[in-house]
């Protein structure tokens, strides 16, 4: 314990920290003002610019409307003699409504979880950063040997290491997401425009926040092992982007069906509470090769154990390796 | 003498390193003695394994194979027993540059429970109480080594280990550290400093070691082992070419050198001046010249070359 609280006087100590937390709150703080601009209602100049195009739109469907709801009817007809199914084509919804010409601003309670998602990344992101340099910087520097003069006990050592940057995580991340939260809440409100929250929604929202600041401490943690076992913090975050950002995103769209094993879907699925994937599946059809899209689900549960043994697997490796590495 | 007479002792000890150009030896079979008190001298060129040796000691390489005691335990296995006993210095002093001095110290005082107040004392007696406050990147050379003395100072150790410790200091801080290193031992502690400076070791040290190549070339008190090792005498007098006679006349080798004489092999500077005085020359200059680091190595290695072993494929 004395190890970890002499690591934490040490993070707490980093200049490097307090720039990490200021760059992510101003990061958050730039969605929050976009989310001002698209939470605001409409304008009465949008207003008045869209009952003027509506009036002109019913204007022309009291002239045509008959004959464009008789020809829609025809091929819907037409449609599903030949799928020898029930086809819908809304011909009975084709009349203008003033909705279709003011600018879509969806309420808070319609994007509140996605959004919150899409975040989420940010912060992750940052103690990812937060752990790599944490022992990437002392083993290039060759601090790290000086340390070990000190406290030999390399196993001690290691662990102390990466626990430290994920307790330092935990605030950072939860300050973060609640910057998040409540700038997003606040905005909306402010415009009346959050719609009806309800209780069963705002359970929802605290659990992406609290899984959220859970994933920034594994972060904080699998990047000081990363920082361990790379030994740069360039090389090891050049990893991190390299595979996550170029090698799953060729995968994703080469080998659809690798994309519950992709870190990045499993990321969300932890995120939002489980994620859909969808995969073209394709069959022999009278009229030849019929593919469509079918969703599948990756749910929390497998999403954990998929994150859990990753990171287990490389916190195990980074303790095994610092053990036996020469240091210099 | 038994294990626990040595600060310090290794048998068989060997390390190589394998890169993309094959095997290196660095250390070889080395067995090493260093008695408990005083200052041991570790001699060696640049590349002959005194610095992977040290590492090995203090448990930040592995050997691959041999055996390591300080002060009879063995190391690394039992380390963090004695590591309370040993306060080192590897190659330059590493810490973390955005910290002040007192903050680096801090952090390592508080990893080992040093004392409350154990900082002030150690930046006291290093002459740091004014600069702690000030950041490492911003100390000069010698700052530097000084906060590096600073901090094996803070486990009160009974074994202190520099390696190169004067590495690139001025006069002013070579001197420093040398008085810093021969007033440890008095207090004492025994002092283990690497150089690759003959003379630097032969100003403070009271036994030395010689490694080449990884191996133990000689070992034992400063002046059995290149204590007497004259290059021979430098001489300085009015008319040289009858002084050259004079000396040649009673067997001695003589070159001319510029103005001056130098007497091969000569390590007695009195008989040089007894006979050039009883043939009435007056020597203005009488300097013993001490052999090189190089000399010794290549009197103890009969070889050419002072280096690391090289490649082994």
């Amino acid at each position: 314990m004395r190890l970890l609280g002499v690591e934490l006087r040490r993070l707490a100590a980093r200049r490097l920290i307090g720039f990490v937390l200021l760059g992510g709150l101003a990061a958050v703080a730039l969605v929050v003002v976009g989310a001002w601009f698209t939470a605001q209602p409409p304008t009465e100049a949008q207003l008045a610019e869209a009952q003027t195009m509506f009036e002109q739109e019913l204007e022309y469907w009291e002239q045509e409307g008959d004959q464009m709801v008789a020809d829609c009817l025809e091929s819907e007809e037409q449609e599903s003699e030949r799928l020898g199914e029930e086809v819908d084509f809304g011909c009975d919804q084709m009349a203008p409504q003033l909705e279709w010409f003011l600018p879509y601003a969806p309420p808070l309670e319609e994007i509140f979880t996605s959004s919150l998602a899409s975040v989420a990344f940010i912060p992750v992101l940052l103690m990812l950063i937060i752990g790599v340099t944490a022992t990437a910087a002392e083993l290039s520097t060759g601090t790290m040997s000086t340390w070990l003069t000190f406290v030999p006990r390399r196993t001690r050592v290691v662990l102390s290491k990466i626990a430290a940057p994920a307790l330092v995580a935990l605030p950072l991340t939860a300050l973060i997401m609640g910057v998040v939260v409540g700038g997003f809440y606040g905005v909306y409100a402010f415009h009346g425009t959050t719609g009806t929250i309800s209780a069963e929604l705002w359970t929802e929202v605290a659990w992406i926040a609290v899984r959220t600041v859970g994933l920034g401490a594994a972060a904080a943690a699998v990047g000081s092992a990363l920082g361990v076992l790379l030994r740069h913090t360039a090389v090891a975050l050049g990893l991190v982007f390299v595979w996550s950002v170029v090698v799953e995103q060729i995968l994703r769209g080469t080998v659809p069906r690798l994309q519950p094993y992709l870190l990045t879907t499993n990321l969300l699925a932890w995120v939002q509470g489980g994620t859909e994937y969808w995969i073209n599946e394709c069959r022999d059809s009278a009229d030849g090769v019929f593919c469509e899209g079918v969703e599948h689900t990756l749910s929390l549960g497998a999403a954990s154990i998929y994150l859990g043994v990753g990171a287990a697997v490389i916190l195990v490796l980074a303790t095994l390796v610092f053990r036996r590495r020469d240091v210099g | 003498m038994g294990q626990t007479d040595y600060a310090i002792s290794t048998r068989d000890l060997r390390k190589t390193y394998r890169g993309a150009r094959g095997r290196h030896v660095a250390v070889d079979r080395l067995d090493l003695r260093v008695p408990v008190g005083g200052v041991h001298g570790f001699l060696g060129p640049n590349g002959s394994g005194k610095t992977t040796t040290i590492r090995m000691l203090l448990g930040l390489v592995r050997a691959d194979s041999g055996r390591m005691r300080i002060f009879g335990q063995h190391v690394p296995e039992q380390l963090p027993e004695v590591v309370g006993r040993v306060g080192a210095i590897v190659e330059s002093p590493k810490f973390f540059p955005s910290f002040t001095g007192r903050t680096n110290l801090d952090l390592l005082a508080r990893a080992i429970d040093a004392p409350h107040g154990r900082v002030d004392e150690v930046l006291e007696a290093t002459g740091l109480r004014e600069r702690g406050a000030d950041r490492y990147r911003g100390y000069s050379l010698g700052m530097k080594q000084r906060l590096a003395i600073a901090a094996t100072l803070l486990k009160q150790p009974d074994l202190l280990i520099f390696d190169e410790p004067t590495n690139g200091l001025d006069p002013a801080g070579i001197h420093e550290i040398r008085g810093t290193m021969r007033r440890l031992a008095d207090e004492g502690r025994t002092v283990l400093v690497s150089s690759h400076i003959l003379a630097e070791v032969e100003q403070v040290a009271d036994t030395v070691s010689i490694i080449g190549r990884g191996r133990l070339l000689a070992t034992g008190p400063v002046a059995d082992v290149i204590g007497d090792r004259t290059a021979g005498v430098r001489v300085g007098v009015a008319e040289p070419e009858r002084a050259r006679q004079v000396l040649e006349t009673a067997g001695l080798l003589v070159r001319v050198e510029g103005q001056h004489l130098m007497v091969d092999g000569e390590r007695d500077p009195a008989r040089i001046s007894w006979l050039l005085g009883t043939n009435g020359l007056w020597v203005n200059e009488l300097a013993p010249v001490r052999v090189g680091l190089e000399s010794v190595f290549l009197e103890l290695t009969g070889s050419s070359t002072l280096g690391a072993e090289g490649d082994v494929r």
